[in-house]
């Protein structure tokens, strides 16, 4: 009777690596390493159908996964976050992008704000080299870190003009973080009024200060990430530091009742260096792309007034390409109700993170250590 | 009858039999299996925990085991993980042992049929089991106002709902081994359930709740998805599995994230040597067992002959 | 010639309190399964509130081609590196009893790496085989071979530590009777010793499917492109209801395969006391030579 089982679950397993490999089609495939849940599947259904190939995606969720997956595994496009593809390009991993072979997509037809501080990205700074994103990359999904809150709630209101990112500190209110060092560090630093992008050792310890401060003050904070995008609608928190994207997102789904969300941007202190971390995910084609042609293709359908839309009303993120972005923010526009969470604009005083060697590491460790200290 | 005792006698000689023989043999793809897919790798682990990189340079140290044992907030992180863990198998031992006797004494059918039930679950995803906990402690609050999420009863809670089969399935094979004469002879001898368990199943199970414990302890202690999602975002509940992961996933520092998995793993695995140690019916140390097999033999063979 | 094995069920006669306990454990197994399934027909997107019921999720699913192609190599790899590890893992532990009875230091070692993969936090196993890897870089690329090989690695030391217990438990005369009587060393081991191994080697191989199918972290480094569907659940921004559809539906499938195993098993009309099973097969030695 063993050997009788033995046979059946041989000839089962034969039959599905078989069907498996007759799977592999003759198709001309394209891979593409993305964040998940991060584009329309239909869009990508209408490439495929229309260039006769098969988009094979795979997903990642955080930048330094994907970083990390990049090491030992090749992929033909990516969509990465802006230091991302600086790391990327300063590891030679992806190739310098010829923009003649876009037909849909330009420089040119970027929303202005953003143009701006990718143009300061590019500028050199003091001992900082620029970083001109736009030789390596095309900006798919944009926006800015900023606080999620209840907006009937006015004594929040009021405490957020006033002490902008200071009120994280104040346990009266059930507060949320996103979870990652980058972002909890930039705004610790802009509330101290300095430039987040290359802190000195001191400043980052300065920092560090004011986060413990807000963990000390504030003990009842939660340190989530994607599962934030379900808890926010749900209105479980009061007040959240998080992207503008997700933010969007938040109030488009939310539930309908008393309380309403709204997104905002604290203003920088007077004589601060930075206000907020402005962030951009972009497409690039990496150094070991089979088909380039394709490739380029891809990105460029992607840039069609029409599945910008479909790309920007599926994530929730908002589009860098003006014409999509006027559209949706208008009157009848989708995203009119997410109101400054989707309608994103840049100041001089956003700044982009700079791919900095070891900076990562210093800050994870730091936040490591506030996050697992007793009060 | 002869030719049982012969056969006891046998067993006692150590060595005999042993023949480099095909069956030997056919074990050389399991040897080198584990050689190159298990000891090596397991090597790179530890040499990486002795390296680090300061400027793309790669060189030996210790400073990754000092950053983390010196470091309060850490060590206070692994303690908690220790305690989580302890709790969840003392909890699991507890529950599973009613079961896995139920089961280990049931006929092969009955048997299989529970087995099989209770191994289904586990081809559900994990993190979808978690998150419908989560989504049911969620509902638990918004129709009684009891908060379950973000304490340490749903963190428990959910450790034991994913470790319990692998406490359960050792016990039961254990338990499955005990010859019921040995539970006929207690009862002719006078000892009461409570005698039998604690002299004659306990001990004889031991064997499998060794298994159960390695089985369930030390991937409790390590996890990662559990305290994450059925955590709340509480801080208090950042564990040794989360930090190690952020190490690895977010802080690009492989070297310091195999320092705390180092770490941990030597004091698990000397937790469990010193368990280990504590079995005297371990089935390598055949003594025991051969007595009391003699025993019920001779009891099993009465009891036939009636 | 009675045997030690499955006499445990002698004289078993369970008490009420016993099976409602049993019943009481299913159900706190079976909860969120069935909490998954219900949703799984929900209109609405969430998991909290029910809103009425629909078959859209099931439609979504079959149309998410990511998924569908996540779900075809987390079955694979299963059955491959079930059926390879459980091999692997019998005659690991047949070979181990053999070198147990000379070299019992060596035989503890090994055991102990056998152990390895079960004592370490995934994310050790997961990252120490991404550095073998990288390191083999020239010849293997990361994807569904580096997957496989991973999982055949984690999975066998499971099969080993099922299957070794019961070889070393095993009495020996049986093989020697059988032996005595005119069979082959091969043929003993086939007749004999492994139908009286089967059912460890059963709960390995089911040990070692579970494994594979539920695996993340492992997977995940050193899966490259190729993603399957544990992979792909954790990568989800957003919720997504059609993955519930998904382990309804694995679930279901499971469940049918059972409920037909257990008619199979029902009309051979397998006798519980299965001394009288290997009485047979011991015939059928006999007989054969």
């Amino acid at each position: 009777m063993q050997n009788k089982s033995i046979k059946c679950l041989l000839l089962v397993a034969g039959l599905i690596t078989s069907g498996f490999l007759t799977s592999c089609s003759s198709k001309p495939q394209l891979s593409f390493f993305n964040y998940g849940d991060y584009i329309d599947s239909d869009v990508v259904s209408a490439f495929e159908d229309e260039y006769g190939v098969d988009v094979k995606e795979t997903n990642f969720d955080t930048i330094e996964g994907m970083l990390a997956k990049m090491q030992s595994s090749d992929f033909d496009v990516i969509v990465s976050s802006d230091y991302g593809i600086e790391e990327l390009t300063s590891d030679k991993k992806l190739i310098e992008l010829d923009q003649t072979e876009f037909e849909n997509y330009s420089a040119d037809r970027l929303v202005s704000s953003l143009k701006s501080n990718l143009a300061a990205l590019a500028e050199d700074k003091g001992t900082q080299p620029g970083f001109d994103l736009l030789k390596y990359a095309v900006p798919y999904t944009w926006g800015e870190v900023g606080l999620v809150y209840d907006t009937t709630n006015t004594a929040l209101v009021n405490e957020i003009a006033e002490k902008g990112w200071a009120v994280l500190k104040n346990p009266s209110y059930k507060t949320a973080v996103y979870d990652a060092s980058r972002d909890v560090f930039s705004i610790a630093l802009a509330a101290l009024g300095y430039d987040f992008t290359n802190p000195s050792e001191a400043q980052i310890n300065e920092a560090e200060a004011w986060l413990k401060d807000m963990k000390t003050k504030n003990p009842g904070i939660a340190y989530k990430t994607l599962s934030l995008l379900d808890d926010l609608p749900n209105h479980k928190y009061d007040l959240c530091l998080n992207y503008s994207g997700d933010a969007a997102y938040a109030i488009m789904e939310e539930n309908e009742n008393d309380k309403k969300l709204g997104f905002t941007i604290p203003d920088a202190i007077s004589g601060g260096q930075s206000r907020t971390n402005i962030y951009a995910d972009c497409f690039g084609i990496t150094s070991s792309c089979s088909n380039t042609d394709l490739a380029y293709k891809f990105i460029d359908f992607c840039c069609t007034k029409e599945n910008g839309m479909a790309n920007t009303e599926y994530t929730g993120y908002t589009s860098p390409l003006q014409d999509v972005y006027d559209e949706e923010t208008s009157e009848d526009g989708y995203f009119y109700s997410a109101g400054d969470a989707y309608k994103v604009e840049a100041d001089s005083l956003d700044h982009f993170y700079r791919y900095i060697p070891g900076l990562k590491g210093t800050l994870e460790d730091k936040w490591n250590n506030i996050k697992t200290s007793s009060n | 009858m002869a030719f049982h005792v012969n056969n006891i006698k046998k067993q006692k000689t150590n060595g005999k039999g042993f023949k480099a023989n095909a069956t030997l043999f056919s074990a050389t793809p399991y040897f080198l299996l584990l050689m190159i897919l298990v000891l090596l790798p397991f090597i790179f682990i530890i040499l990486y925990a002795f390296m680090s990189k300061s400027a793309s340079k790669i060189y030996l140290t210790l400073d990754n085991f000092s950053k983390f044992v010196t470091n309060g907030n850490f060590v206070a992180a692994a303690g908690k993980s220790l305690l989580f863990a302890f709790v969840t198998t003392v909890i699991c031992l507890i529950l599973a042992y009613p079961i896995a006797y139920f089961i280990g004494r049931s006929k092969a059918k009955v048997r299989s049929l529970l087995v099989t039930l209770i191994t289904v679950p586990m081809w559900i995803n994990m993190l979808l089991r978690i998150l419908a906990w989560q989504q049911i402690f969620g509902m638990i609050s918004s129709w009684t106002g009891i908060t379950l999420l973000g304490t340490d009863f749903a963190i428990i809670f959910g450790m034991v709902y994913i470790f319990l089969p692998f406490m359960i399935i050792p016990l039961y094979t254990s338990i499955m081994k005990i010859d019921p004469a040995f539970y006929e002879a207690s009862k002719d001898l006078g000892a009461d359930s409570v005698e039998t368990f604690f002299k004659v199943s306990l001990p004889l199970s031991m064997p499998g709740i060794i298994s159960g414990i390695t089985m369930v302890f030390l991937p409790a202690a390590t996890s990662i998805i559990i305290p994450q999602e059925l955590g709340d975002g509480n801080s208090k509940y950042i564990l040794i599995g989360n930090l190690i992961e952020s190490y690895f996933y977010k802080g690009d520092d492989y070297y310091f994230g195999s320092a705390i998995a180092v770490v941990l793993s030597l004091t698990l695995l000397l937790s469990i040597y010193l368990v280990n140690k504590l079995d005297r019916t371990n089935v390598k140390d055949r003594s025991f067992v051969k007595k009391y097999a003699k025993f019920g033999y001779e009891k099993a063979l009465e009891g036939g002959n009636r | 010639m009675r045997s030690r094995k499955n006499l445990s069920t002698k004289n078993y006669s369970p008490s009420f309190m016993s099976k409602f306990y049993v019943v009481i454990i299913l159900l706190f197994f079976y909860l969120p399964i069935f909490s998954v399934m219900v949703f799984s027909f929900n209109s609405a997107g969430s998991a909290t509130r029910f809103e009425s019921f629909s078959l859209k999720w099931y439609v979504t699913m079959m149309k998410n081609d990511e998924l569908l192609n996540a779900v075809q190599v987390t079955v694979t790899i299963a059955i491959l590196a079930t059926l390879i590890s459980t091999i692997l893992g019998v005659l690991g532990s047949l070979g181990l009893a053999e070198l147990n009875k000379k070299y019992k230091g060596w035989t503890n070692f090994i055991l102990n790496i056998n152990n390895l993969p079960v004592v370490n936090p995934d994310i050790v196993t997961a990252v120490s085989l991404m550095a073998l890897f990288m390191s083999l870089s020239a010849v293997f690329s990361f994807g569904y071979t580096t997957m496989l090989l991973a999982h055949i690695a984690f999975c066998t030391p499971y099969v080993v530590i099922q299957v070794y217990p019961k070889v070393l438990a095993l009495d020996p005369s049986e093989q020697e009777a059988a032996m005595d009587l005119g069979a082959t060393r091969f043929q003993s081991i086939v007749k004999v010793v492994l139908p009286d191994l089967s059912p460890a080697i059963i709960s390995g191989a089911m040990m070692a499917f579970t494994m594979s199918f539920d695996d993340f972290v492992i997977s995940y480094f050193v899966g490259g492109k190729v993603s399957n569907i544990s992979t792909y659940v954790y990568s989800m921004r957003r919720f997504k209801p059609e993955v519930n559809a998904l382990s309804t539906l694995i679930f279901l499938f499971i469940g049918i395969i059972l409920v037909f195993f257990e008619f199979y098993q029902f009309h051979k009309e397998r006798n519980d006391d299965d001394d009288v099973k290997r009485t047979k097969s011991k015939k059928i030695v006999v007989s054969n030579c």
